[in-house]
């Protein structure tokens, strides 16, 4: 699970080309939208995208993605449980 | 009526901090384009989704903002971000991709610009993108006059960018230079107190009617005049600068020749690359051979 | 000043002329259906689509076989540009300027094309202003031109900087419009954003899912008093008044209380010297977006109370970009002219959030004498133009 967490970390810094970030600044439980990493609704869609290409998670509802991407941990969550 | 008073260039040579006289003409190592360091001046997350032409637009608003409330955005473009427009193009094709991203298709939108810079500094105001080729420019210059007419005070500009396929293709045009990527912005008001320079008139016409308009009204006692082409029928008569030379080609350049013309008529200097200048310039011609019939003319004084 | 609109030209998924589209607006006939003509979707995605190939609007355009290749948007925007320039000419003691505008330029060229380099050739020998550039020369319009490319709004903003020009003196009379054809790309990138509805577009409905696009494109002809004069054309209507203004909220949605697009209605209201009340109907920019219709609806109920009239007419073209402004500006001439409101199609549910309705059945016998059209782009670009007798 930790390793799957990193990933995502660095796959969250490279896909949304979060330059002034590294891995170590993005604690498992921040929260990613509002005022924790401050992403927005394009960060959500490409984060489905991210899911879609490396992990092979299709997200078919957008509105569910507030719930899924709160945090690291939700999103590490949501991919074990609904590994294929 | 339309008064410059600050200007900011991003391009070949340290004109970001040096202007274009010293940073790019009289450099010796004005061989690559010299990009400011971004994060210094555009603060915050969103500098992570924005395209290379957005962060120089931006940044060269910041350096043309001062303590003015600025009323309007006006923006030229050519081809706006060839990068992603390109990545979306490429996406589309790829069978690989069963699922699309959507930054690049955003950031090809051509008033992606105008758009992150009111969003950036928080412009509420008149917003407006111009894209017409090689005469982009022209309109955006004229806009921006119309609205200091208006009463407003006006941040206009132009950016272009090149991708490497374009460096290769021989669509260079009867002069050397290389496309390139390049903005340069200005602050305009209509207050002339402080101000650099005035914009006398800002025309769009064909080749012959261009031809009257300067024989009737240059003078080469006391006029420059600076052209984006390094042939033009008036360089028989008239010692011409080209402007192309130092920015190197892309649409959106007399943008560039717009604000050497102010440096020209703000700094004491007799020559220039080879060009001998009247001891006092009253006023400054940038000539746009924008295609074979069009000709954008911006004429600018003290 | 006044400024006069004097020609009409206009092509879209349910005309190709005035008279066409006129009929589909008054007889409740959408032009949204499957794509037909674009190869390689990887979804069915439904459109206002014209139903026309390059060839047969070439030679509608033409009036005879041309061998050139030209982008689909220039060929639209070609015939409606020649509808409304009608009988016009070239005077020089009238002083006349294009504006054009689009958001798709050539790229329905490029993206045919597979070899990366030749395909950025292709882009870049197609850039935004070669279709202004083409209408230009085919009307022997020699003097200032330009062509607006802030998205959706480009047209209405193309308008307005048109009014401007001749409130200001630098033009008489004015061809001015927009065109954008149904691409790969803008198909693909709005559902890459997730606000392409698969079924029919639903604005201001509160199940809406999203827009659908459309194909089209517009023009008119401004004239102020002098180039009347002279012309002898007959006004349609007047521009009264427009606004621009940028919600600075999001790259591309809308704040959700309409900032931004109060503020472009009430500097229209502002330049045209009217009051709120004045405004018999509003066309509204009414995409069918979960985000637009909410910011849009807000904003008209809280300037214009709930009882305002208001209507998207996006049901029958589809969302047509670029030119959607110009397009709804000319319906909104057919709303005055005929005495009718047309409706927002395809409406069932009601949006909990507003109080102000949207017009969902056909209005007819109905004086309406000023109209407010509003166009809203990505980039938090809002434009309103007003018009009236």
């Amino acid at each position: 699970m930790n390793d799957l967490k990193l990933k995502l970390k660095e796959q969250l810094i490279e896909h949304l080309n979060l330059e002034d970030f590294t891995v170590k600044d993005i604690a498992d439980d921040l929260p990613l939208f509002g005022d924790g990493l401050g992403l927005d609704s394009i960060d959500a869609l490409e984060i489905i995208v991210m899911l879609d290409k490396n992990f092979n998670i299709k997200i078919s509802n957008p509105e569910d993605g507030a719930k899924i991407f709160q945090s690291v941990n939700t999103i590490a969550e949501y991919i074990e449980n609904n590994k294929s | 009526m339309a008064f410059i008073h600050k200007y900011s260039t991003i391009s070949k040579g340290n004109t970001f901090n040096q202007g274009i006289i010293d940073g790019c003409i009289n450099s010796k190592i004005a061989t690559e384009i010299t990009h400011p360091d971004y994060k210094d001046i555009i603060t915050g997350i969103n500098l992570r989704r924005m395209s290379v032409i957005v962060k120089m637009g931006l940044a060269n608003t910041i350096k043309c903002s001062s303590r003015n409330k600025i009323d309007a955005i006006v923006v030229a473009t050519g081809l706006a971000s060839l990068h992603n427009s390109e990545l979306f193009l490429c996406s589309l094709i790829d069978p690989e991709q069963s699922i699309l991203s959507p930054t690049p298709f955003i950031n090809s939108v051509h008033n992606t610009i105008s758009g992150e810079i009111a969003l950036h500094t928080q412009n509420k105001g008149y917003n407006i993108t111009y894209s017409q080729g090689s005469l982009s420019f022209e309109g955006a210059l004229l806009d921006s006059i119309l609205l200091t007419k208006e009463g407003k005070n006006v941040i206009v500009g132009g950016v272009d960018e090149v991708i490497p396929p374009l460096d290769n293709l021989s669509m260079k045009i009867k002069s050397k230079e290389e496309f390139t990527t390049g903005s340069t912005f200005f602050n305009i008001s209509p207050n002339k107190n402080g101000s650099l320079a005035e914009i006398v008139n800002c025309i769009i016409t064909k080749e012959e009617k261009a031809n009257y308009y300067i024989t009737d009204n240059f003078n080469s006692n006391e006029d420059v005049l600076i052209s984006g082409h390094s042939t033009c029928n008036h360089s028989k008569k008239i010692n011409t600068l080209n402007y192309s030379k130092f920015s190197g080609i892309l649409m959106t350049n007399p943008a560039f020749g717009l604000q050497l013309a102010v440096e020209l008529l703000n700094t004491d200097i007799s020559e220039l690359d080879g060009c001998k200048l009247p001891s006092r310039i009253k006023r400054v011609f940038i000539i746009n051979h924008a295609s074979k019939n069009d000709i954008g003319i911006i004429i600018l004084r003290k | 000043m006044s400024i006069s609109i004097t020609g009409l030209g206009i092509v879209s998924a349910i005309g190709m002329n005035l008279e066409e589209n006129l009929n589909s607006l008054q007889n409740l006939k959408s032009g949204i259906s499957s794509i037909d003509l674009i190869n390689e979707l990887q979804e069915n995605f439904i459109a206002g689509e014209i139903k026309l190939t390059n060839q047969e609007l070439s030679l509608i355009a033409f009036e005879k076989d041309k061998q050139e290749v030209f982008p689909r948007s220039l060929l639209l925007s070609l015939i409606a540009a020649k509808q409304a320039w009608g009988e016009n000419k070239i005077n020089p003691k009238i002083k006349t300027v294009i504006i054009g505008a689009t958001t798709v330029g050539g790229m329905d060229l490029a993206e045919k094309i597979l070899e990366k380099d030749v395909r950025i050739q292709a882009l870049a020998h197609n850039p935004s202003g070669i279709i202004t550039d083409y209408l230009a020369d085919y009307f022997h319009l020699d003097e200032f031109k330009t062509t607006v490319s802030t998205a959706c709004s480009s047209t209405a903003n193309a308008i307005i900087l048109g009014s401007r020009m001749i409130k200001n003196g630098l033009a008489d009379r004015v061809l001015v419009g927009g065109g954008d054809a149904l691409t790969k790309f803008t198909v693909n990138g709005f559902n890459s954003l997730r606000i392409y509805d698969p079924g029919f577009c639903k604005p201001f409905d509160n199940n809406r899912k999203g827009l659908n696009l459309g194909e089209g494109a517009a023009y008119i002809v401004l004239e102020n008093e002098k180039s009347l004069s002279i012309t002898k054309n007959k006004k349609v209507v007047s521009i009264l008044g427009w606004g621009n203004a940028n919600d600075a909220y999001h790259q591309t949605a809308s704040s959700p209380n309409g900032e931004g697009a109060q503020k472009s209605m009430q500097l229209a209201l502002e330049e045209a010297g009217l009051k709120p009340e004045d405004i018999d109907y509003i066309n509204a920019h009414g995409t069918a977006t979960v985000n637009n219709d909410l910011s849009e609806g807000r904003a008209i109920e809280t300037l214009f109370g709930k009882n305002q009239l208001f209507s998207s007419t996006k049901g029958y073209t589809g969302h047509t970009l670029a030119a959607s402004g110009i397009v709804e500006c000319i319906y909104s001439i057919l709303s005055i002219k005929h005495k009718t409101i047309f409706p927002t199609l395809k409406h069932n549910t009601l949006m909990p959030e507003l109080k102000v309705k949207p017009v969902i059945n056909i209005k007819k016998d109905i004086t309406i004498n000023t109209v407010l059209s509003n166009s809203f782009g990505f980039g938090g670009n809002n434009a309103t133009i007003i018009i009236g007798k």
